[in-house]
């Protein structure tokens, strides 16, 4: 990767401080991704247990954001219900959805509920009726529609989740410049690697020493090469069409910690022009002093223009001192347009659950836990739960993973 | 023991960004520990093949400090030169050691080579031969004795392990009243519950998929008694005998996000008198600012005698703004106290690796990483990797839940 580990940021993001929580309301949808990892086992789940999940989720995590998601959320009857419950609990309702279902009227709905953020899933691979076989580029059209419905109502941000197999590894500059442009409308955009099961003779996989049918997960997959894509060589993409955008903070993984499961950038502009990425130092003050204030760490800010006080943030982080010197440049040739509004908007690359060195390896500091049966899971794991009742272990055949050394008498 | 965990700070850290980690020269030891949990296998290591994990320690960590261990460190010959090659790089050497062979002369060449703590090993199970059939109170001799020898050489901080047994769990406020009364000396002491795996019949143990004779790692089959200390039992007792003993920061287990595998307190005080105690902001603030300022999170600070200015961090938390009250009427009494260096002691409980529901619960930001062929493995696992090559999983055979 093109930005050395050293030079990024640590989320101070644990188990039991944690800015991020997940809640699965249903697990129906009206929509059948290739990637996607859950299955249709139980419907809709009752709304007191969701609310009971609710509240433990911040006692055990100390969270300030909920991530409503499924199966499709918005298929759930009580969803503005849910979406209030949360907000009145001082935290922050984000909704991941396919869009499929929003209306301008429903928005407004779960605007007045609360509902802080939304979060869209549109990638190419969806095959969504009237999108079929569409490129990435193509699919900005739908993502077009769905940020400017929500840029009409207003007071909601807005993001995109997108999940990238490795022939559509090289059209992520095509979403990433769609997103500059309209970084006044677009907060958050999440390039996820496609995660499946590998089903492979050397591989096989057990759930409390017994072994399991792989072919159960409907994402599993016999090719090795649909696994490819990684944070690093998504991050290696966008530096190598964008020489501004670096990342600032990452997760490591839990078995092997030198991986980046989750690495993001900050990018600010405005709605002529970006002038670059944040640095590490400042997400590091804007992590620390939110926690100080709040007592919890920070998953997005309430609003994502910050306004010229941003600049302020020079004195401690090196690569701010640059984009003050670009908007100053930009401020000489046209000063109408370098006052127009700063925005900062985030871009994160996930590589969710994999299998590396023999071993699971998930987002050390994940922010998507939540629980299960009262225990507190990855999501990501969540169906090797309602499937298994634990989450699965790989094996591979024949050999040993790591050859131990004679004991010595 | 129930604690507040909203007046608690969970450590920041990770396994990617943490102030400690680890590093092992030896696995010979003079001494039989009842509690040990290292296997005699290797003896001594190269000197290159310590250095190579100091740095790929340094480099995945970024730490702040790094334990020497082992086996017993001060058998290992080229110890100085260990010492020296972690001390050029900016890490903060301390050595874990039972203090057997440590003269004055070794002490100081241990110092110049920029030693920066002893950490004395020291508890009633562990045979020593001139201290045979003492409990924990009595062996406070030897613990002052270590940390006298310190105290003459200045400069180098001291702190103290204890293993705490079942037997031994009445002896913790007489341990850490030792403490309080030389606050000035010690600078830390960690209360370690005895870990040991628990065997049972309707558990088979499996490694990289093969059963296990877990025999070949542990042969004692202790009782569920035994192993059952938690961090939460010794803050329980030592908080009936200290009224001010409040804990300001913790990590949490792996596998078990409720339980604090590591749960610190800060005592604030002079020789004389114990003032009070951190709270989880000043803990926060000290972690955050040293990274903002470093880059890497603090393991411990370099002058154990804060001053006074510590208590300028009343400003927003309670606990040292109590503390400083209890300064300020001690000195109005006695006005001599004001002149009194104010020194921090932290007293850590620790419950290391122990199965709860299945499965193995480690401590989440653990600080004794160490590098091992490559990977970051928890120190507590390294004998299960050089043993079987992988770790130890615990599966339940007699039913379908533990």
């Amino acid at each position: 990767m093109s930005v050395p580990k050293e030079a990024l940021y640590r989320f101070p993001w644990s188990k039991t401080d944690n800015p991020g929580a997940w809640i699965e309301v249903t697990d129906e949808c009206d929509l059948h991704c290739p990637g996607c990892y859950r299955h249709r086992l139980e419907g809709h789940r009752p709304l007191d247990e969701l609310k009971r999940d609710v509240l433990t989720l911040r006692r055990t995590l100390n969270c300030e954001r909920i991530a409503i998601a499924g199966g499709e959320p918005l298929l759930y009857p009580r969803i503005v219900e849910v979406v209030d419950f949360i907000a009145r609990q001082g935290m922050k309702p984000m909704i991941l959805t396919n869009g499929e279902r929003l209306t301008p009227e429903l928005t407004s709905r779960l605007k007045k509920a609360g509902l802080k953020l939304v979060l869209f899933h549109v990638d190419s691979s969806q095959q969504r009726p009237g999108w079929e076989n569409k490129t990435e580029a193509e699919m900005n059209g739908l993502r077009q529609k769905f940020a400017d419905l929500l840029w009409e109502i207003g007071g909601l941000q807005c993001g995109f989740n997108i999940t990238v197999f490795p022939p559509t590894l090289s059209s992520i500059p095509d979403i990433i410049s769609w997103a500059r442009a309209n970084i006044h409308k677009v907060q958050h955009v999440s390039l996820i690697s496609f995660r499946s099961v590998l089903l492979h003779d050397d591989w096989t996989y057990e759930v409390n020493g017994r072994p399991i049918d792989a072919r159960k997960f409907q994402c599993a997959t016999a090719h090795p090469e649909d696994l490819a894509v990684s944070t690093e060589k998504m991050a290696e993409v966008i530096s190598g069409r964008f020489p501004d955008m670096r990342p600032c903070a990452y997760l490591g993984g839990t078995t092997s910690p030198e991986t980046c499961k989750f690495l993001i950038f900050l990018v600010l502009g405005t709605q002529n022009r970006i002038y670059g990425s944040l640095g590490p130092k400042t997400a590091e003050l804007v992590q620390v002093f939110y926690h100080l204030a709040k007592g919890h760490y920070c998953s997005f800010q309430d609003s994502p223009a910050p306004g010229m006080k941003v600049f302020l943030l020079a004195l401690a982080d090196r690569h701010v001192r640059k984009l003050w010197s670009r908007f100053w440049r930009a401020f000489a040739r046209n000063p109408g347009a370098a006052l127009k509004k700063i925005y900062v908007q985030c871009i994160n690359l996930q590589q969710p659950n994999e299998i590396l060195n023999g071993k699971i390896n998930l987002c050390d500091g994940c922010l998507n836990m939540m629980l299960h049966r009262g225990q507190l899971i990855h999501s990501c794991q969540l169906d090797e739960y309602r499937l298994f009742g634990a989450p699965i272990v790989p094996r591979k055949r024949g050999k040993e993973e790591e050859s131990p050394p004679g004991r010595q008498p | 023991m129930d604690l507040d965990r909203n007046e608690l700070y969970r450590f920041p850290w990770s396994k990617t960004d943490n102030p400690g980690s680890w590093v092992e020269v030896t696995d010979d030891c003079d001494l039989t520990c009842e509690g040990c949990y290292r296997h005699r296998l290797q003896g001594h290591r190269p000197l290159e093949a310590v250095k190579e994990d100091i740095l790929a320690n340094q480099r995945m960590t970024r730490c702040d400090s790094m334990a020497i261990a082992g086996g017993e460190p001060l058998i290992y010959p080229q110890i100085i030169e260990v010492v020296d090659f972690m001390a050029r790089r900016g890490i903060k050497p301390v050595i874990l050691t039972n203090g057997e062979k440590l003269t004055p002369d070794l002490a100081t060449a241990l110092k110049k080579a920029g030693l920066a703590k002893f950490h004395f090993h020291v508890d009633s199970g562990q045979e020593r031969p001139a201290w045979k059939g003492k409990n924990e109170v009595d062996i406070n001799g030897l613990r002052q004795h270590f940390a006298d020898l310190v105290w003459e050489l200045g400069g180098v901080q001291c702190g103290f392990n204890v293993t705490v047994y079942r037997q031994t769990l009445p002896y913790l406020p007489g341990i850490v009243e030792w403490c309080r009364a030389n606050i000035h000396k010690v600078q830390h002491i960690s209360l370690i519950a005895l870990r040991l795996i628990p065997i049972r019949d309707d558990t088979d143990y499996w490694v990289n998929g093969r059963k296990l004779d877990i025999s070949s790692y542990q042969t004692r089959r202790p009782s569920p008694e035994e192993i059952s200390i938690t961090t939460e039992e010794m803050f329980g007792l030592l908080q009936e005998h200290f009224p001010d003993f409040h804990a300001c920061a913790y990590l949490s287990g792996t596998s078990a996000p409720h339980t604090h595998k590591y749960l610190i307190t800060t005592y604030v005080g002079s020789r004389r008198k114990i003032y009070g105690v951190l709270g989880a902001k000043s803990m926060e603030a000290v972690q955050i600012f040293y990274h903002l300022a470093k880059n890497r999170y603090c393991a411990f600070i370099k002058n154990p005698a804060a001053g006074k200015k510590i208590f300028a961090l009343s400003v927003f938390d309670q606990e040292i703004r109590r503390a400083f009250g209890n300064f300020v009427r001690s000195s109005l009494r006695n006005p001599a106290r004001l002149l009194d260096r104010i020194y921090v002691q932290s007293i850590h409980l620790q419950q290391p690796n122990e199965i709860i529901d299945g499965q193995v619960n480690l401590c989440d930001g653990c600080a004794n990483m160490m590098h091992y062929r490559g990977r970051m493995i928890h120190s507590c696992r390294l004998d299960e990797y050089r043993m079987f090559g992988g770790e130890i999983i615990p599966a339940w055979h007699g039913g379908d839940e533990p």
